[in-house]
């Protein structure tokens, strides 16, 4: 009995392989879609894995698109982005989110991706709305220009392409790839494996990195977005330049296509959809590098007036006694990025134009502790900020100290981050007056390494750099001696 | 609508899957769905060109059903003429008119004559020598009478707009191919699959090894002036290999997505490099074209039988022509006019029967070279162009091979593919059953045969953001 089912169980097998079978045969249709689709799928597994493995990473040296995007998703975490700039490499040479929060007390961080345009710009802010709540979004303009996203080729492409895969939001990506990208470069977008390809004949060292166990650590420290590219300003070379063969640039070049004026009314439609107020910055260049620059404000406010937003144009008026040549990049290329000294000036600009134009309710987190937390000891915190006294490092040595001429808001010593010396710093409130003509005489007793006492008249230059809303401060680097007390301090002015 | 593009990926899928579901179950509808998806595929680069498709094949349709049914032969000659015009008419404005008008102000100016030159900003349509071949050998053949006309619109503009050859061949005949829209066909799994690894290996000619010999090859060619004789040795060679792997690849894809909707396309390239003669290298060489000149020019201008003069001038107008039909430009020309003249002088040396393998081969390597060598005309813009080059080659070698797009380990693995692909055509010429082997194999070392293929094509392809131009050459014809 039992052998009888065994047998007709077999043969109902049988039969069902031979339906099967059959019905494959007789469809080759189906038998060819099943074998196309486990074909492809093996394909698509493959690439995935190798994706996963990153074996075909690019170096992650110069990558500061994925580095802003993990700090920006990082930092979200456990903070809300009170302001988010975005925008290109002239944004992220050009401001300090670092400076600017600590001179307003919020958080800001800049999400700007080298070469990137309006389009990147509109779907980088998409996606950032999705996880932080800012209240103000700054767009520098020149991403607002004449561009054509799927003729891209090359440089601009994959910067495009580094920006696109540096964001996380799978939905959000699979939405905006047909607006960013023609249909050739879908793969190249999805998987380093198909993009750097050609790695196996051309870098083989970044192969084997990647195939290496060893992961580089990274130094956990706050990354708003900044990135300095520039640290020495204009040159005799590039100054005859300008005289001999003229600007550069030419503001009358500046048009603007379709794409631009679509995605810039997206903006500041989602802006207003969220209730954020929404600034337009226009960063300077040196004023002898673009001629006719009325032309390219005159394009640019026939797009951005139609709106009531903000545009805060450091082009026009030109600040002729602040951006001097120190502030920008030393280049007869149509690009000019901003030096470090340059992008402090522009961020002081920037907050005061803030606090002063843009009556929004923006929070003041100087005294919560996770702000703290983020942002004492970073750059433009002392500048702004008190000391506290639990610092052991950095030191206080006079708080409220008035002298023949002047209150002193706060003397303290700091620490550098590089070498041995010292930095002597004194903060006095800004009560309007003009400052930047004067200097700081301190008569401090101090003791050296050796530990002999001694008194010194300790001049302090006026930082032109640090010009906060709150303070004027006035600075001088100072060797490792012990400072004890203040004697005294007197204000110069010419 | 490029074949190596995701586009044609999307696009070729979608087709496939419909034409199996939906539409090949009755005959109108399944050529008005051929007709709109070619056009589709087509209009991908210039929708405005499709109206030259869309009058061509109307012409063409109306006049081939009254040049069979005229009798008196006069009126006959007077459509025939009237379908070679209007084809012909195309043709001649977007490819020949600047070329013609610019010679004539130089014969002008040359005469003490100076003259207001017309140049136009012409377009050339992508695919118009094609196309245009291929309907005129559809009235030719009519006018002979070898063949009925059809009467069956759908069919007919089927026929011409086919997207598998519409832009760059083979250039089928209306006898072989145009019966092939008037039925239905099953769906054959085994046609389906050939189909589709034949299309896989156009993939692996084009993008792993025509693709990455243009790296060099263009580069070599945009630095003319500084070029070292062994950098021009390789970008001529080079050139030639690109061609060939270029356009045969365009060919076997086109074959084989044809071939996975049910139609059968004629063969374009037999292993041409592997030729002990110029004639037998135009027997396997764009087959569809050269036929298509050996039956509607050289027959009718007398062929092999006439004085040996005459058949020299024959081989030469036929050539001259060939070139001309390539680009309008006096290199093709001079290209055409070389060829030719290898078949008249060389081929009697080569003919002589000496059958033994090292002769094969000694001829086969003598023929890609002087191959080579003549399309040295072929590929550079000018004149000028092609004598530097021709220059270059005994100049020494100072700078490193290297330097131009390939790197020492690209260079090497070029070489290295190109041997590999050379002996795999031997083999394929000794075993001609090779595919059929591959495919008899046990069902895992097919498809891992098939997955390194594949995998060695994503990863060593020359394809991403360093490859400027991949567009297949033949298109610009």
């Amino acid at each position: 009995m039992a052998k009888k089912r065994k047998k007709k169980k077999h043969h109902k097998k049988q039969s069902f392989y031979k339906q099967k079978r059959g019905f494959l045969t007789e469809n080759p249709i189906s038998l060819i879609a099943i074998k196309a689709l486990l074909f492809v799928l093996m394909i698509v597994l493959m690439i995935v894995y190798s994706d996963m493995e990153g074996y075909f990473n690019p170096s992650q040296a110069n990558n500061h698109t994925e580095k802003k995007w993990n700090s920006f998703y990082e930092f979200t975490k456990n903070n809300n982005v009170d302001i988010l700039l975005l925008g290109n490499s002239h944004l992220y040479t050009g401001i300090n989110p670092k400076t600017l929060s600590a001179v307003l007390g919020v958080n800001s961080f800049i999400l700007a991706s080298p070469g990137t345009h309006i389009i990147d710009t509109y779907f980088s802010l998409k996606e950032a709305l999705k996880i932080t709540k800012p209240k103000i979004v700054i767009i520098e303009t020149y991403g607002i220009n004449q561009f054509n996203p799927y003729e891209f080729k090359k440089g601009p492409l994959s910067e495009q392409l580094k920006s696109f895969s540096a964001r996380k939001d799978f939905l959000s990506k699979i939405i905006s790839m047909p607006y960013l990208f023609k249909t050739d470069n879908y793969p190249y977008a999805w998987s380093n494996t198909l993009r750097n390809h050609g790695f196996l004949f051309s870098n083989q060292k970044q192969l084997i990195l990647n195939r290496s166990p060893k992961k580089r650590k990274r130094k956990k420290d706050l990354y708003l977005g900044r990135y300095v590219r520039f640290t020495s300003g204009l040159k005799k070379d590039i100054l005859k330049k300008y005289d001999s063969l003229g600007a550069p640039v030419k503001g009358s070049d500046y048009v603007l296509n379709e794409y631009p004026k679509v995605y810039t009314k997206k903006i500041i439609d989602l802006c207003k959809n969220n209730g954020i107020e929404l600034i337009f910055l226009t960063l300077p260049m040196y004023y002898k590098h673009i001629e006719n620059y009325s032309t390219w404000e005159k394009n640019l406010k026939k797009l951005l007036i139609e709106s009531p937003n903000y545009w805060l144009n450091m082009q026009s008026p030109y600040d002729t006694t602040n951006f001097t040549i120190s502030c920008f990049e030393n280049t007869y290329e149509l690009n000019q990025h901003m030096t470090y000294n340059g992008s402090l000036i522009a961020t002081n600009k920037l907050a005061k134009f803030i606090k002063n134009k843009l009556y929004v309710n923006l929070p003041y987190r100087k005294k919560e502790q996770n702000w703290i937390n983020n942002f004492y000891g970073q750059e433009g915190y002392f500048e702004n900020n008190p000391v506290l006294i639990k610092d052991k490092k950095n030191k206080i040595l006079a708080r409220n100290f008035a002298t023949n001429n002047v209150l002193i808001d706060e003397v303290s010593l700091l620490e550098q981050k590089k070498g041995k010396n010292k930095l002597l710093i004194a903060k006095i409130t800004n009560n309007g007056q003009d400052l930047s003509k004067c200097s700081l005489i301190l008569a401090i007793n101090t003791s050296s390494l050796d530990k002999k006492p001694a008194v010194y008249n300790i001049k302090l230059n006026y930082d032109k750099l640090h010009r906060g809303l709150d303070f004027h401060v006035f600075k001088i680097g100072v060797k490792p001696l012990e400072i004890m007390e203040i004697k005294a301090g007197k204000l110069f002015c010419n | 609508m490029e074949f190596n593009s995701i586009d044609f990926g999307i696009f070729f899928t979608i087709v496939f899957i419909s034409y199996w579901i939906l539409f090949n179950k009755n005959i109108k509808q399944r050529n008005i769905f051929l007709i709109l998806i070619s056009y589709l595929f087509y209009g991908w680069w210039d929708w405005r060109f499709l109206s030259l498709i869309i009058i061509s094949s109307f012409i063409d349709f109306i006049i081939g059903n009254k040049i069979y049914e005229e009798t008196d032969k006069t009126k006959k000659k007077r459509l025939l003429l009237i379908s070679l015009s209007v084809n012909l008419g195309f043709l001649g404005f977007f490819k020949y008119f600047n070329f013609f008008i610019g010679n004539f102000v130089e014969a002008f100016s040359f005469l003490g004559l100076e003259t207001d030159s017309i140049y136009l900003n012409i377009i050339l349509p992508v695919g118009i020598s094609f196309y245009t071949f291929q309907t005129l050998s559809y009235t030719i053949d009519i006018y002979n009478k070898k063949f009925e006309p059809t009467k069956d619109l759908s069919a007919f503009f089927a026929f011409v707009s086919f997207f598998p050859q519409l832009v760059a061949g083979p250039i089928e005949r209306a006898k072989n191919f145009l019966p092939q829209f008037y039925e239905l066909r099953p769906i054959s799994y085994d046609l389906i699959r050939s189909g589709l690894l034949l299309m896989t290996l156009g993939f692996f000619k084009k993008i792993v090894i025509a693709d990455r010999l243009s790296l060099f090859v263009n580069s070599a060619y945009s630095d003319l002036q500084n070029i070292d004789g062994v950098v021009a040795i390789f970008a001529i060679i080079f050139f030639a290999f690109q061609l060939y792997f270029d356009f045969s690849a365009y060919s076997d894809i086109a074959i084989g997505s044809a071939r996975t909707i049910g139609f059968k396309l004629s063969k374009n390239f037999n292993s041409p490099y592997l030729s002990s003669s110029f004639s037998k290298f135009w027997n396997r060489w764009h087959i569809s074209l050269s036929s298509w000149f050996k039956d509607y020019l050289y027959i009718p201008l007398g062929g092999n039988r006439a004085s040996s003069i005459k058949v020299t001038q024959n081989i030469l107008v036929v050539f001259i022509v060939s070139g001309l039909w390539h680009g309008a430009s006096w290199n093709f020309i001079i290209w055409g006019l070389i060829n030719g003249l290898f078949i008249i002088l060389l081929d009697p040396i080569l003919n002589k029967r000496h059958n033994e393998l090292y002769s094969k081969i000694s001829k086969a390597i003598f023929v890609s070279l002087a191959w080579a060598l003549s399309l040295v005309f072929f590929r550079s813009q000018t004149f000028y162009d092609a004598f530097t080059m021709f220059e270059n080659l005994f100049k020494g070698n100072k700078n490193i091979l290297y330097n131009y797009s390939l790197n020492s380990i690209e260079f090497i693995f070029t070489i290295g593919l190109l041997i590999f692909y050379m002996l795999f055509e031997i083999l394929v010429e000794v075993y001609p059953n090779i595919y059929k082997l591959i495919i008899n194999m046990h069902f895992l070392i097919r498809w891992s045969l098939y997955l390194s293929i594949i995998s060695f094509i994503i990863l060593c392809g020359s394809y991403g953001l360093d490859v400027d131009d991949s567009n297949f050459i033949y298109f610009q014809f």
